[in-house]
């Protein structure tokens, strides 16, 4: 117990971010990233060194975020935006982004703004970005974790990166104007 | 630019594509101002999300937070001594044991019925009645009079030797 618990101080704010990133409240990422350290213990002869610990533990996490946004899904209606972007509606009015929006910032607001972005994207959206960008998953990866197609990865991956580079420019042009 | 070739496109950024498919698609890219633009957009998109990812860290204090942790590790574990895992058999036999009860009732229900209605009440071989009990934990006893033109069954728990404790079902049903 006590070198489980090294362990949880040295990574706990490794798996307490993501699940944050994932769910967007401080509460529920309290919560299920302190579940995710319970199934850690409890499964932690589970755990063969294949890759690291926190990189066990983080997918833990990142399935149990999974499974929570599952339930808050089947709780909510779908809303028209949604399915506009699922169609591939949506992006197709953006305009493509060409100055990089990014040029010139501080890598402290940089990542703020980023943040800021990624709060305005759905949960499916912000998901399959976090777990291609962040987590390094490959299409084919993440859509066995979100259970839905590769194409459907594929479409929400491009919605979620044209969206953030609008999102990034418009900041862009406030700071301008 | 369809919306198949923008998705092809997304998919040789990442290194999804096989080398051939890597080929054509940037061989298109090269041909049409808009697809690289939009390849232009998308890298660059990638090019700034991946390595900055806000930095959170857990709100409440190591030890506060290790002691919600270990609660709950204790609580699991308790739960998990005092309730031993149930087998599927035995699962298996906690349901189908009171439906083989309420299938017994209606089989005799329905035979019943046809055996003791109408002219047919005076051919004593219609009475000859086949019980058969197929659960493990429900037993039966029947008792057949033709003389009086009844027929009762009697269920009970076979873990209650208690005979006393053996109801009757309705036999007024039967007669």
């Amino acid at each position: 117990m006590v070198a489980f618990e090294e362990l949880l101080r040295r990574h706990r704010d490794k798996i307490y971010a993501r699940a944050f990133s994932m769910m967007r409240n401080e509460d529920i990422a309290s919560d299920l990233s302190q579940e995710a350290w319970v199934k850690g213990w409890q499964r932690l002869k589970q755990f063969q060194g294949d890759s690291s610990f926190v990189t066990w533990m983080t997918r833990i996490v990142i399935n149990l975020c999974l499974d929570q946004l599952r339930k808050q899904k089947r709780q909510r209606a779908e809303s028209i935006e949604h399915l506009d972007e699922e169609l591939g509606g949506v992006e197709r009015q953006m305009p493509v982004v060409t100055v990089n929006p990014t040029e010139g910032l501080e890598r402290g607001e940089l990542r703020a703004r980023i943040d800021r972005a990624l709060g305005l994207l759905s949960h499916e959206h912000r998901t399959v970005l976090i777990l291609h960008e962040f987590e390094d998953l490959e299409y084919k990866e993440i859509a066995k974790r979100m259970e839905c197609s590769i194409g459907t990865v594929m479409s929400r991956l491009f919605y979620a990166r044209r969206k953030m580079a609008n999102l990034m420019a418009s900041y862009k042009r406030e700071e301008m104007g | 630019m369809n919306w198949e070739q923008q998705l092809e496109l997304q998919a040789w950024v990442d290194g999804e594509l096989s080398a051939g498919d890597a080929r054509r698609v940037s061989a298109f890219a090269d041909a049409h101002a808009d697809a690289r633009a939009l390849v232009t957009e998308l890298r660059m998109a990638k090019a700034f999300i991946a390595p900055n990812e806000f930095e959170v860290k857990v709100p409440d204090t190591r030890e506060f937070y290790w002691s919600q942790v270990q609660r709950r590790i204790e609580s699991a574990e308790s739960v998990r001594e005092t309730s031993p895992a149930l087998s599927w058999p035995f699962v298996w036999r906690r349901l189908v044991s009171p439906l083989s009860g309420v299938a017994l009732v209606a089989f005799l229900a329905v035979v019943s019925f046809n055996t003791f209605r109408g002219p047919a009440i005076e051919d004593g071989s219609r009475h000859m009645v086949e019980v058969e009990n197929l659960s493990d934990d429900v037993g039966s006893i029947s008792y057949r009079s033709q003389s009086e033109n009844m027929f009762v069954v009697y269920l009970y728990k076979k873990d209650q030797d208690n005979e006393a404790q053996a109801e009757p079902m309705d036999d007024s049903f039967f007669q």
